[in-house]
């Protein structure tokens, strides 16, 4: 059974209904889950695959779109109608009951003509418990089991009654590790018997590669990618998502394209050809793609050897990584030829992933770019269409927002009594809040671009001439010139710009709340720039840019031009809705923003310091399960 | 290491003292001087009426059996319990389940349900006199002085009863006691439910949803199950309530523990009533003979109950 969603969208009112802060928990999700297939929805806690799994199953209705199972429309059914079985994270097993009457349970609900005799019912429970080999716990109760157990037993609940789609909510996270290796091969195994269509969801990346056809790659409800597991692997279409994937996690430099050389540090260590713009960009490298080479052009500072058995991890730091430590796996051969305190590594060619810096987008170059269509035809030949995200990718500031917008927590009486009264009095000012937001959203962007106008010496003359334009130019001016350099992206942009605004969900551009959400959802290609990094203020100036890409590209070399091409961008910025006013004001307000940028930057390593630090602590068991392999 | 240990034990059993102590005087001894005097003849609580030795023997457990008036009493409470323990304990159930599944004035309405737990039973008991009340040989004879409920009745065309008046029959005042006696153990009954009822996972309802249970067979094979130590909870201690039912009736119908004018055979006497009636009489051993028969009733049934959950109930 073919299963289609088509614009699924999810909203979570907010319980307190003095405050609009609804939640997008799934955002016009599109995605087509041929029939048979195993599917894994694969993503961070939190970004609406189990609420996704949820409309599948009826127990959520979507707030807009459709769901088919194969040509009929299911959206409006009730769970019990669609013919679907659903596995519970904690399995959800009757606990008063055995095994065998839990297997029963959902035959004997089944009325009318579908009714069965006892004998068949009994058939039936035997044959799902034998396909998952529990018959001889028939008849003990769920607590007298193993989690492997008790998680066989759910699955052989939802498969008694022949579903047409089998959904599985985090099925392994309450198994350790063993037992989780173990039982992912056995729903492999079940699913491969039954040829029945499944959902799967998960969070563990590991996990979603080795047993999924495809995998569909979510962030805060959005999806980023799908495709085959290894073709995602190899050819992530965003920074997200080749973060995402990989244990070892990728390693991540900062870097710079210039003349078609990618430089790291001040170091050109690849050639990626000519028809790649100008840019700064990510340098993601997967952990195999090192090469010891005593005259590779990237020299890291050794800190230490983990030794794997059939490989070894050098962990060594370098001053463009942004991570802590960078780890690149070697054949244990090579053992020998690490020495001294420097390592000195040459780089695969095609496990080195350029990203955009603003969009965050993936710059392909020299082969990968044919590689990629490649793929694309492949998937297109196996009915499964290449699905990736184009809007703006989503950023992860919503909680910096929710701080900003949410009241503040817990006033005594009187607090709330006064903070009444002073809303009765000023109910003009909230209008004007959510520029006060935007601009605390604004901060953490900036660094990045003073980060980036220090680095690529092209972006220099940029920043100054913007010094002598607006301030609201200079903000921006970095990622102008990016968009100069991506000029495909930019002509993309253009005609989106004037589109965004009215698809908006209605709500959304009434609230004042949401301005920024609205901002963000709206806007092209151009406005990616911005990506993680919420900035409405930035936005607007950047949908204005990418407009006059062509003008913009001029103003990297005269002053007097930039200023002329002023007039078109806050035209531009009128033309787009209500939110560009807002915006613009934003804008003006980036001057005192930039004097935060350098708390901000602070605050921002740490964050992605304490992310890698999970990501090395997760290593460890990845290791092991490797070696259980 | 002995001497450490009995050290211990010392110090333990010193700071158990004053416990142990106020257990003793008072729950300890008076067990066994309830025992004693039970055994005892004609003992007033400090000497044997008119002089004499005491004598020892099973005449006070003799004599209180065979007296009318506390087989009635017996019979009284055993059958209040039949009645009201399952009734109180099904509505509590319903009315539980449905405070579950309403959002929007649960608060209140728990609020509302609660309210008869924190009201005096004596008060709330002559308010149902009150209710049920009557004057004169007939309702319509003198229609001003009926009670809501005969109203009520006659309001829809009935006639009126006699409910809890001179002259009123016996199933008329059963019934009154029951519906009080129901109405009275609600309360807590619901709370009890009412918090195993939120502590079960909404994912056994969610796994019952997409399998298509209907409604009534989720509530007898999932939420009474899961709820059956509450269930079995509420069950019994609505038991050992029940057979100590005693200010209900005083409060409906006073201290003559029946309608004005019955016999000791028509009247609405419980177990704890006649123990009490005893010691005001300074029948002693007579009251001590009918605790101890009491004790003995509601150890068994206890015992009964505990032994059906444990084959029922799932923990």
């Amino acid at each position: 059974m073919k299963v289609v969603l088509q614009n699924i969208t999810k909203i979570f009112a907010s319980r307190n209904k003095k405050v609009k802060d609804e939640v997008v928990a799934v955002n016009d999700f599109n995605l087509e889950i041929p029939d048979g297939k195993l599917v894994c929805l694969l993503g961070p806690s939190g970004c609406g695959k189990s609420t996704t799994l949820y409309m599948i199953s009826g127990l959520q209705e979507p707030s807009s779109g459709k769901i088919f199972f194969g040509d009929d429309d299911v959206t409006k059914l009730s769970p019990e109608n669609r013919g679907i079985g659903l596995v519970f994270q904690n399995y959800a097993l009757y606990p008063h009951m055995t095994v065998q009457q839990n297997i029963l349970f959902p035959l004997q609900n089944l009325k009318g003509e579908n009714k069965l005799s006892k004998e068949e019912m009994l058939t039936r429970a035997a044959e799902a418990a034998k396909l998952v080999q529990i018959e001889e716990y028939m008849d003990r109760k769920p607590s007298e089991l193993s989690g492997g157990q008790q998680q066989r037993v759910a699955i052989a609940r939802a498969l008694v009654k022949m579903p047409r789609v089998l959904l599985l909510d985090e099925p392994l996270s309450n198994l350790d590790a063993r037992l989780r290796l173990q039982t992912r091969e056995e729903i492999r195994r079940i699913q491969r018997r039954t040829q029945i269509t499944t959902i799967f969801v998960t969070h563990d990346q590991e996990e979603a590669m080795s047993i999924s056809d495809y995998i569909v790659i979510m962030k805060l409800g959005v999806i980023m990618q799908t495709g085959k597991p290894q073709w995602v692997y190899d050819d992530p279409a965003n920074l997200f998502v080749a973060k995402f994937l990989g244990a070892p996690p990728i390693n991540l430099f900062s870097g710079y394209v210039s003349g078609g050389k990618l430089y790291v540090g001040e170091e050109c260590v690849l050639d990626v050809g000519d028809e790649v713009e100008d840019q700064a960009v990510y340098v993601g490298i997967r952990p195999e793609g090192f090469i010891l080479d005593k005259n590779g052009k990237l020299s890291c500072t050794l800190s230490g050897v983990d030794v794997m058995g059939r490989d070894i991890s050098v962990v060594s730091t370098c001053e463009s990584s942004l991570n802590p430590v960078v780890r690149s796996i070697i054949s244990a051969d090579e053992m020998g030829n690490i020495g001294g305190e420097t390592v000195k590594f040459s780089l695969k060619k095609h496990k080195v992933l350029l990203f955009n810096k603003e969009t965050e987008r993936r710059v392909y170059f020299g082969e990968q770019l044919t590689a990629h269509e490649q793929m694309i035809a492949e998937m297109e030949a196996e009915g499964q269409g290449y699905v990736t995200h184009n809007g703006p990718l989503p950023r992860e500031a919503d909680d910096v927002d929710k701080k900003s917008t949410a009241p503040a927590p817990k006033k005594n009486i009187f607090g709330r009594a006064i903070d009444g009264i002073k809303g009765l009095f000023s109910k003009k000012k909230t209008t004007e809040q959510p520029v006060e937001n935007a601009e605390q959203a604004t901060e953490p962007e900036l660094p990045t671009d003073a980060t980036v106008a220090e680095q690529t010496p092209t972006s220099a003359p940029i920043a100054e001439n913007a010094e002598q334009t607006e301030t609201a130019v200079e903000a921006m001016a970095p990622s102008a010139q990016s968009a100069a350099n991506e000029p495909m992206a930019a002509t993309d942009a253009a005609p989106e710009v004037q589109s965004a605004p009215e698809p908006e969900q209605p709500e959304q551009a009434a609230t004042v709340a949401e301005g920024e959400h609205t901002t963000e959802a709206q806007p092209a290609e151009a406005t990616e720039a911005e990506a993680e990094k919420p900035a409405p203020a930035k936005k607007s100036t950047s949908t204005t840019t990418t407009k006059k890409t062509t003008a913009a590209k001029k103003t990297t070399t005269t002053a007097g031009k930039s200023t002329a091409t002023k007039k078109p961008a806050t035209t531009a910025a009128k033309k787009s809705t209500s939110t560009t006013a807002k915006t613009t004001t934003a804008a003006k307000k980036s001057t005192t923003t930039t004097t935060t940028a350098k708390k901000t930057t602070t605050t921002k390593k740490s964050t992605t310091t304490a992310k890698k630090s999970t990501a090395t602590t997760k290593k460890p068991t990845a290791a092991k399960t490797s070696k259980e392999d | 290491m002995a001497k450490t240990t009995t050290k211990n034990q010392w110090k333990a059993w010193l700071y158990l003292l004053p416990a142990l102590v106020i257990l003793a005087v008072f729950t300890i001894w008076p067990i066994i001087n309830t025992v004693r005097m039970s055994m005892l003849k004609n003992y007033n609580g400090l000497a044997v009426v008119g002089g004499g030795s005491f004598e020892f023997g099973f005449y006070n457990f003799k004599h209180v059996i065979e007296y009318d008036g506390f087989t009635n009493a017996l019979g009284n409470t055993l059958l209040l319990c039949v009645i009201t323990v399952p009734i109180s304990t099904m509505l509590a159930l319903l009315i539980a389940v449905a405070l579950n599944s309403i959002k929007f004035i649960r608060r209140a309405m728990q609020t509302i349900f609660f309210l008869p737990y924190v009201t005096n039973s004596i008060a709330i008991g002559m308010v149902f006199m009150a209710m049920f009340y009557q004057i004169g040989g007939s309702a319509t004879n003198a229609p001003d002085s009926v009670g809501i409920i005969n109203n009520i009745i006659e309001a829809f065309g009935g006639t009126a009863i006699n409910w809890v008046n001179m002259g009123s029959s016996k199933f008329a005042n059963m019934t009154v006691l029951v519906i009080y006696i129901v109405w009275n153990a609600l309360p807590f009954k619901i709370l009890v439910l009412l918090g195993g009822l939120q502590g079960v996972n909404k994912q056994y309802y969610d796994a019952a949803k997409i399998d298509g249970t209907s409604r009534f067979r989720t509530f007898w094979r999932i939420t009474v199950p899961l709820l059956s130590p509450m269930i079995a909870y509420v069950v019994i201690t609505g038991f050992i309530g029940g057979f100590k039912e005693y200010s209900s009736i005083v409060g409906i119908f006073g201290a003559t523990m029946g309608p004005t004018g019955t016999d000791a055979t028509n009247n609405m006497n419980t177990m704890v009533g006649y123990i009490y009636d005893s010691l005001k009489e300074n029948n002693q051993g007579g009251a001590s003979a009918a605790a101890l028969i009491l004790f003995a009733i509601i150890f068994v049934v206890t015992m009964i109950n505990m032994y059906v959950s444990k084959k029922k109930v799932h923990y």
